[in-house]
């Protein structure tokens, strides 16, 4: 199942690479219209950055459901044997590898404008991968609700973004303590227990709404 | 479909009976909290008469809250049983959650403009309803976005479900938060202990709000219920 | 072997009952938007039914066992659209675990073996329905439900349909089908 859904998404580069143009260029924008002062940037980079990673996310994870809903192969899910949360465990696992990766190259890359010294990113970039799986079930979870409907991203981020609250504060909280310098592994800690969680939580409630996603 | 439509009949034969009860408490209990909230209770001392807003405020909060749990019950009834009546009550609290946690944001910044100095800080509590409020939004813009009722009000359930197990890890992670970004300087709205002179018209008050909640549930429900009738018989015809 | 007791799907059909045998084929026949596609995924189980309404060889059925002997295509053909057809086949062998020279066997018999390098996007409506329906020959199922499979067919296409729903009941098999058109010598239901 795991192999079917990297294939499935290795299949969908195209996309991906839209998903990618879009975050990178809502980070230029934001970043020059922060302006020049270097203060500004390394404050607001993380939280920045967090924001638009999971806005990306939501905005894309709805587009490779839809797909699959329309072509009937979620039926096809549904008929095979095993359970409808194996497929879900892929599909963020798949989405870990296509989306999450190429999401911290694009931050790696952009980071020289937020002024971001290199401890400081590298904890910006594990606390963007420990949360991701979160953000990934959750936002599947949430494609999955709005699958028979015509709201698409803007309605998965409505329902969705509140949900997600927790690991952006833990998230940011594990950033702040890298720039202040102090230790910052309680707070992380904290963001790996939420991000299980909230994974376990999004995969168990999703594999409740396949069947009635499909059920029309 | 007979069978569907027979168990919410009990419940507005019960509902029709107890109606004139509902309203005549909710009244008594209104006059009565309103008077002994802004008459004869007496001011705080150190906060003086804006205080009196917190007779509004905390009802409207603890109601929001219970409004909250109430749909998320209700929504695993939906899940589990499929129950008809249980997707007429959803439906009918949910605006009316929506409109006690307004209310209590905007009694809320109304009397924080006396006693902090503006409308908006980010108190964990005040975050917190602010989150709830967004999860009442949630809920509704996502039952009104499927064309099939029935549908949207399963999908619905399970996001109030999700929205009711995350809401404590919420509550926690905007309460740790706060306490890393503000010292404790600001005052917190519990007092240690409140005075018998103003918790009973606080009493009245919640009670007068929860009287107010069960009559415009019944009012919605039964005009839910009534809808979905002409639905089915639109159907049959 | 499979039985069906009072389904109801207001406000489409209700209280419908029937029981299909081996080598038995029914046939559901209805105008657009008469249910047919509706009462084809109840019988897969993908609109859930409720308890007690169906049986599979006697007993009340378990979806998840259930759904091992059924074969069901409908007109969303399940394919995956970005892919090439060689890409499709390495998905089938994983989703499935059928080994790859079955399934090229099959692609053989359906005429899509020289397309093994086309994007399934660009196929035609009927090449896409021929690859789809080569499921029938690399996929052993006692019960297949097919909704709509004869449109979009060319007569070769439909004889190799044909011929292989015939085998299909020679050898024990169960098929329900959907569609508008009569068949010859089948049971109907007509909705």
């Amino acid at each position: 199942m795991i192999l079917r859904e990297l294939y499935n998404a290795y299949l969908h580069k195209g996309s991906l690479l839209s998903t990618l143009g879009f975050f990178s260029l809502s980070l230029f924008c934001t970043s020059f219209a922060l302006g020049q002062s270097e203060v500004i940037l390394k404050r607001s980079a993380p939280a920045l950055i967090w924001i638009l990673a999971s806005l990306t996310t939501f905005f894309s994870t709805p587009h490779l459901l839809k797909r699959e809903a329309e072509g009937g192969l979620l039926d096809e899910i549904l008929l095979h044997p095993c359970l409808s949360s194996t497929y879900l465990v892929s599909k963020v696992i798949a989405e870990w590898v296509f989306v999450a990766l190429p999401l911290i190259c694009i931050i790696l890359f952009f980071s020289p404008m937020f002024a971001l010294a290199s401890h400081e990113l590298l904890s910006l970039c594990l606390t963007f991968l420990i949360g991701f799986p979160a953000l990934s079930a959750l936002g599947n979870l949430g494609s999955l609700l709005t699958l028979n409907t015509q709201g698409g991203g803007i309605l998965l981020s409505l329902i969705i973004l509140p949900l997600t609250l927790p690991l952006l504060i833990f998230g940011l909280s594990v950033m702040e303590m890298t720039q202040l310098g102090l230790d910052s592994s309680s707070s992380l800690s904290f963001l790996m227990g939420v991000s299980l969680f909230l994974s376990i939580l999004g995969i168990t409630i999703g594999s409740w709404a396949l069947p009635l996603a499909v059920e029309r | 479909m007979k069978f569907t439509l027979a168990k919410p009949r009990i419940f507005f034969k019960v509902s029709r009976f107890l109606f004139p009860f509902i309203i005549v408490m909710g009244v008594l209990c209104f006059g009565t909290g309103l008077y002994t909230a802004l008459v004869t209770s007496p001011p705080d001392y150190q906060q003086g008469d804006a205080m009196r807003i917190m007779y509004i405020h905390v009802p409207a909060s603890w109601m929001a809250l219970c409004v909250y749990s109430l749909l998320a019950i209700l929504s695993l009834f939906i899940l589990v049983w499929r129950h008809p009546l249980a997707e007429i009550l959803a439906i009918s609290a949910a605006p009316i959650g929506a409109l006690f946690t307004l209310l209590s944001l905007v009694t809320g910044s109304l009397w924080g403009k006396p006693m902090w100095g503006t409308y908006w800080v980010w108190d964990a509590r005040l975050t917190s309803v602010l989150v709830l409020l967004f999860l009442y939004v949630g809920y509704w813009a996502l039952y009104k976005a499927y064309a099939h009722p029935a549908q949207g009000i399963r999908a619905a359930s399970l996001l109030a479900l999700i929205g009711a197990i995350n809401l404590p890890i919420i509550k926690g992670s905007v309460n740790w938060w706060n306490t890393l970004h503000q010292p404790a300087s600001i005052t917190k709205l519990s007092t240690p202990s409140i005075h018998p002179s103003m918790l009973f018209p606080l009493g009245l008050m919640t009670a007068a709000y929860g009287f107010y909640f069960l009559l415009l549930l019944i009012l919605r429900a039964r005009t839910e219920f009534n809808k979905r009738k002409c639905l089915v018989q639109e159907n049959f015809s | 072997m499979l039985d069906v007791r009072n389904f109801t799907f207001e406000p489409l059909f209700s209280d419908l009952s029937f029981s299909l045998q081996k080598q038995e084929t029914l046939l559901v026949r209805g105008a657009n938007g008469a249910g047919k596609s509706t009462l084809l995924r109840m019988f897969a189980g993908l609109i859930r039914p409720k308890a007690n309404t169906l049986f599979w060889e006697k007993k009340a059925v378990e979806l998840s066992t259930y759904q091992q002997n059924l074969l069901y295509i409908s007109h969303k053909l399940a394919l995956h659209s970005e892919a090439l057809v060689k890409d499709q086949i390495k998905l089938w062998q994983y989703h499935y675990g059928v080994r790859k020279a079955v399934i090229e066997e099959a692609l053989e018999l359906w005429g899509m073996l020289p397309f093994l390098n086309k994007k399934i996007n660009y196929l035609s409506q009927g090449q896409q329905k021929r690859l789809s329906l080569s499921r029938l020959h690399w996929l052993v199922r006692s019960l297949w439900i097919l909704d709509e499979s004869h449109t979009n067919l060319d007569a070769d296409g439909r004889k190799i349909l044909d011929n292989a729903l015939a085998h299909h009941l020679e050898s024990d098999g169960l098929a329900i089908l959907a569609s508008h058109e009569k068949r010859p010598s089948t049971r109907e239901i007509c909705l």
